[in-house]
């Protein structure tokens, strides 16, 4: 049990903010399009350790309710995406965003 | 909550008729729906001194979420107009693409009447699923793919940001509520909670309306998307993230320490400079107003600046006048592209007056008032913008704005010149009667919202 004590809401906050960053730099650099799905993944995840963490800290339960609804919109979301994925992978036979250079000027 | 129950229905709605092969019934049943939507707003008008509050008071439909519905219904309206000629009638793909385009609008609505910040992201993601569809819907094309991926992985971090933003704003004061949040901030002390939980969803907004540095996909997507869609995305899906931004800043993160309007500022004179130097050397015309469009979400950026001491007016009479020019300029391409395979550089304007004089006079008149130029309704929105930041003393910032928009004049002069540049052979570019009539009106609106801004003054 003291271990648990000594847990504070900065752990939470701290390991929230890891995960976003490590989703948000994935997005940025990594050139494989499922890998960028996951990343969006963990962000949105990272965001949903927060706001639980804050739910707890405050004693409400809104920010529990609003992860249920980040994950239904996470999962519109992603269906959307998917969608998108396959249909380029359709087209051009690759998952690698680096085929994606016809818009410039 | 009616304007919402509306849109959803009616998006309902269209599928259903699809489904019952009533395909036909679909314009038809949207106008009137729209027009219902319009109807039930100014109904509702005038409630302001107890404003409808819904959901537990997450929506409130007060006179400017009220003036914001009536706007996006009428821009959603016209776009239906001009855009019911671009696809073949009778396909599904056209009723899916339309009830595409409602859904979203119900976001639009959203947006426009949050008090709540579940509800502010749940709007944002309303407003933008669908236009990840949207841009994509050419399935065949690589181009409107490659628009399609950008747009959603770029609008989902966006999503993201603002959410972690939500998020750290939740654990500094305890509540959603935009009024707990000013309520909070109103105390003057700033904990680092809020502090970065606002730089976040200033950063995720920045991405939304794509002020500079956050704005490199735009050009991109409007670009590759199918035009109308690219019309809808600078009209409303802009206006939208305008609406939501104002309120956040203007009603719920007052006041904020002075660094955050320095950074707007910072952002404003980037998109201004940035935006307008590289769409000097675009030959695309599509990609060239995406630039414009960057620079009009900068000066729009200007509103939000002023937040705390400007009416809301402004900004809704600067996206209606800015929607306008947009509708008429995006169709217009779309019109001269379709028939010169989707070549829309500035020469395939070349003689237009000569093969569709309406179209030309139109376009004509939108990019003279994208420029700003009087008696055009963009020069009183940039009237409003400056006289605003003035007040703000930001004079550094206007001399950028006007030296800026003097560079706009002349990339939009280069496509009038090239309309008017007589050609041979030239042959006429058939459009419909209903959209040579609708340009026509709209071009007409841009000339009579100008010497209508005085009733402005007496909302």
């Amino acid at each position: 049990m003291e271990l648990y004590h000594n847990i504070t809401i900065n752990h939470y906050l701290v390991l929230a903010a890891v995960l976003f960053g490590m989703g948000a730099l994935g997005i940025l650099f990594r050139r494989n399009a499922i890998i960028m799905f996951m990343c969006i993944e963990l962000m949105l995840n990272a965001v949903n350790i927060s706001l639980v963490a804050f739910s707890k800290m405050w004693n409400h339960t809104d920010a529990q309710v609003f992860v249920f609804f980040i994950m239904v919109v996470a999962a519109a979301e992603v269906a959307v995406g998917l969608a998108i994925l396959m249909m380029l992978y359709r087209n051009t036979h690759s998952t690698d965003t680096s085929v994606l250079n016809k818009l410039k000027f | 909550m009616k304007e919402i129950v509306i849109i959803s229905l009616l998006g309902i709605a269209v599928l259903a008729l699809d489904v019952l092969k009533m395909r036909k019934l679909v314009l038809p049943v949207i106008m009137l729906g729209l027009l219902g939507l319009i109807g039930v707003s100014i109904a509702d008008w005038g409630l302001n001194e107890t404003p409808f509050a819904q959901y537990g008071g997450m929506l409130t439909f007060d006179n400017t979420a009220l003036s914001f519905t009536i706007v996006f219904a009428s821009i959603a309206l016209l776009w239906f107009i001009l855009a019911g000629d671009n696809y073949t009638a009778g396909t599904s793909q056209r009723t899916d693409i339309f009830a595409l385009v409602l859904f979203s609008l119900c976001g639009a609505v959203v947006l426009s009447a949050y008090t709540n910040l579940v509800m502010l992201f749940l709007g944002v993601e309303i407003l933008s699923i669908p236009v990840y569809v949207l841009a994509a819907s050419q399935r065949k094309n690589v181009l409107s793919n490659e628009a399609g991926f950008k747009y959603f992985f770029l609008g989902s971090l966006a999503s993201a940001v603002l959410l972690f933003g939500i998020s750290l704003c939740y654990g500094a004061v305890g509540s959603f509520e935009l009024k707990a949040i000013q309520e909070h901030l109103s105390g003057g002390f700033y904990s680092p909670l809020i502090l970065t939980g606002s730089a976040l969803m200033l950063i995720g907004f920045a991405f939304k309306i794509s002020v500079a540095p956050f704005h490199l996909w735009a050009p991109d997507v409007y670009q590759g998307a199918p035009t109308p869609v690219t019309a809808y995305m600078s009209t409303i899906v802009k206006g939208a993230a305008f609406a939501g931004m104002f309120k956040l800043f203007g009603s719920a993160l007052q006041p904020l320490p002075e660094a955050y309007s320095t950074a707007i500022v910072f952002m404003i004179a980037i998109t201004l400079i940035a935006s307008n130097i590289t769409a000097v050397v675009q030959t695309d015309t599509k990609r060239m107003l995406a630039f414009s469009s960057i620079s009009h979400a900068g000066f729009m950026l200007g509103f939000v600046l002023t937040a705390s001491t400007t009416s809301p007016k402004y900004l809704i009479y600067y996206t209606l006048t800015y929607s306008i020019a947009s509708l008429i300029s995006f169709f217009v391409i779309q019109h001269v592209a379709a028939i010169q395979n989707e070549d829309a550089s500035t020469d395939a304007f070349k003689g237009l007056i000569k093969r569709s004089p309406v179209m030309a006079v139109s376009m004509t008149v939108a990019l003279l008032s994208m420029a700003g130029i009087p008696p055009l309704s963009g020069f009183l929105g940039k009237y409003y913008v400056i006289t605003n930041v003035i007040e703000h003393e930001h004079m550094a910032l206007v001399i950028i704005m006007v030296i800026t928009s003097a560079i706009g004049a002349f990339y939009y002069l280069r496509v009038i010149s090239a309309i008017f540049t007589p050609i041979e052979n030239a042959g006429r570019i058939m459009v419909s009667d209903s959209t040579r009539r609708t340009l026509a009106v709209l071009s007409v609106l841009l000339v009579v919202v100008f010497f209508a801004a005085s009733l402005l003054e007496l909302l």
